[in-house]
């Protein structure tokens, strides 16, 4: 072999194993774990932490205390739990922009756990499985998951479906439907062998799992709250009663006994289509009045 | 007044033109001898190769002079083995780094990686990473000194250079090291 090229062997050789930068780790890419304490936290500086670690220190929950202001290292927003051997930040779909850390790219909440979109790519990643971490699928939108079903939880003008509104919900988030048409969510299908049950309150609609306590199996509400049907939606709410009150900025729904957001007063929520506002009762009802509990 | 200027002028003709008077050449034993020129004085090509002339050689029953031992290709030796022996290290833990970057490449999909693995590797790789540029500049100075070396030894017709050098250099190169200068007579 030529020294000239064996001397450019040995600088390109050295150069590629020499440049051991971190590499940039993928963004559905999840790590395997046994326990919650094999995961991490995500401290209130966007550090990742072993739980091990954040719980020796002594970290405190919540990055909106004064202390978490004064000392971001002090505590954590986010914490990731052991789901199907990886470590996943859990959501719900209502929600997931808040639970869901934010600046790390996830695009949605899947069964109850923050994912990334994937499939956007098929000329460089022909087989989207392989972009999501054994044993999550790359789980098509439009083909796996029912955009119709799904744009019920999701609010108005969710784009070109039809569009509704959760009365429990309260969602803020704005998803595009359309956009997600042909891609897919990394995640494991809630009727896939072995995957973990839904959320309660939630049950299985092929692939995911959707709010609807009164489907037929659907995971029980969690003690002290009730399901609660109306408007073709049910949801789980806290139980009330004349010894237990409803927390603040919701009222005891009479007859049903769950606490409900109420319409009037300084913590008043609009009510939504399909619903009116019963000064009475201080609390949304059905147009239909069709309510009912389970 | 006017004899005076005249006695200066006359006073500084006659000091340069004094200079310029060669001295009278010593007369010779014999006028016959007159045609040989001046023996002691030394022509231009003498006095351009009086330095770059051999030396004479010492008496025989003079102890002889201690020859000057060459460092260079003890400098050459420690820069040859110290470059391949640290290139080869560099080389080893450079290929090591690229395993360990493509074992972390291949393993977010396929196996995955738990996060105690995932710091390991990625340690390991850091360590192996700065070895490898440890190694790879401490070569590239040995190499350095072993071409110095060289340059040095070669300059100087030192035992590292080759013998058409020693042919090839100007006179009074290469005797230091026991070499010899200028066109040297074909084998017989």
């Amino acid at each position: 072999m030529p020294p000239r090229l064996l001397l450019a062997l040995a600088f390109s050789v050295g150069a590629l194993g020499g440049c051991f930068l971190s590499p940039n780790v993928p963004p559905s890419f999840r790590y395997t774990c046994e326990t919650d304490d094999d995961c991490a936290v995500v401290t209130c500086r966007d550090d990742v932490l072993p739980i091990r670690d954040a719980e020796a220190q002594g970290l405190a929950v919540g990055c909106d205390t004064p202390e978490a202001i004064a000392d971001p290292t002090s505590a954590y927003g986010y914490r990731q739990r052991c789901v199907s051997g990886l470590c996943q930040f859990p959501c719900a779909l209502a929600s997931y922009q808040n639970d869901c850390p934010t600046g790390k790219g996830y695009n949605f909440c899947f069964n109850g756990n923050c994912a990334h979109l994937c499939g956007t790519d098929d000329a460089r990643y022909p087989d989207a499985d392989a972009t999501c971490p054994d044993p999550q699928k790359c789980v098509i939108f439009g083909e796996d998951i029912d955009l119709g079903a799904l744009s019920a939880f999701l609010p108005s003008g969710g784009g070109g479906q039809s569009g509704g509104s959760s009365q429990f919900g309260g969602s803020s988030q704005a998803l595009d439907l359309n956009e997600l048409e042909g891609a897919g969510i990394c995640g494991v299908r809630c009727d896939a062998e072995g995957a973990p049950a839904c959320a309660p309150g939630e049950y299985c609609s092929g692939a995911m799992c959707l709010p609807g306590c009164d489907k037929p199996g659907a995971t029980p509400c969690v003690d002290g709250q009730t399901c609660v049907a109306f408007g073709g939606f049910s949801a789980c709410l806290a139980t009330c009663s004349a010894d237990a009150p409803c927390p603040e900025g919701l009222v005891c729904a009479p007859g049903v006994n769950v606490c409900v957001t109420t319409c009037i007063g300084a913590d008043a929520v609009p009510c939504t289509d399909g619903f009116t506002c019963d000064p009475t009762l201080e609390i949304c009802v059905p147009d239909d009045g069709a309510l009912t509990t389970g | 007044m006017t004899t005076r200027p005249l006695a200066l002028v006359g006073l500084l003709a006659l000091s340069t033109a004094c200079a310029g008077v060669q001295p009278q050449l010593t007369a010779l034993p014999d006028q016959r001898l007159a045609s040989l020129g001046n023996l002691g004085a030394r022509s231009s090509f003498e006095i351009r190769t009086l330095y770059a002339a051999p030396e004479a050689p010492p008496p025989a029953d003079a102890p002889p002079k201690p020859r000057k031992r060459a460092v260079t290709p003890i400098l050459f030796t420690i820069g040859v083995v110290g470059a391949s022996l640290l290139g080869a290290g560099a080389f080893s833990t450079g290929v090591a780094s690229y395993g360990l970057r493509r074992r972390l490449d291949n393993s977010y999909f396929d196996g995955g990686l738990s996060y105690d693995e995932y710091d390991r590797i990625n340690t390991n790789g850091e360590r192996l990473s700065d070895a490898t540029w440890g190694l790879g500049i401490s070569a590239f100075a040995f190499a350095a000194m072993a071409l110095i070396a060289y340059s040095v030894d070669w300059q100087r017709c030192g035992p590292l250079a080759p013998k058409r050098r020693r042919v090839a250099a100007p006179p009074g190169r290469c005797e230091e090291f026991g070499g010899t200068s200028g066109p040297q007579q074909p084998a017989k």
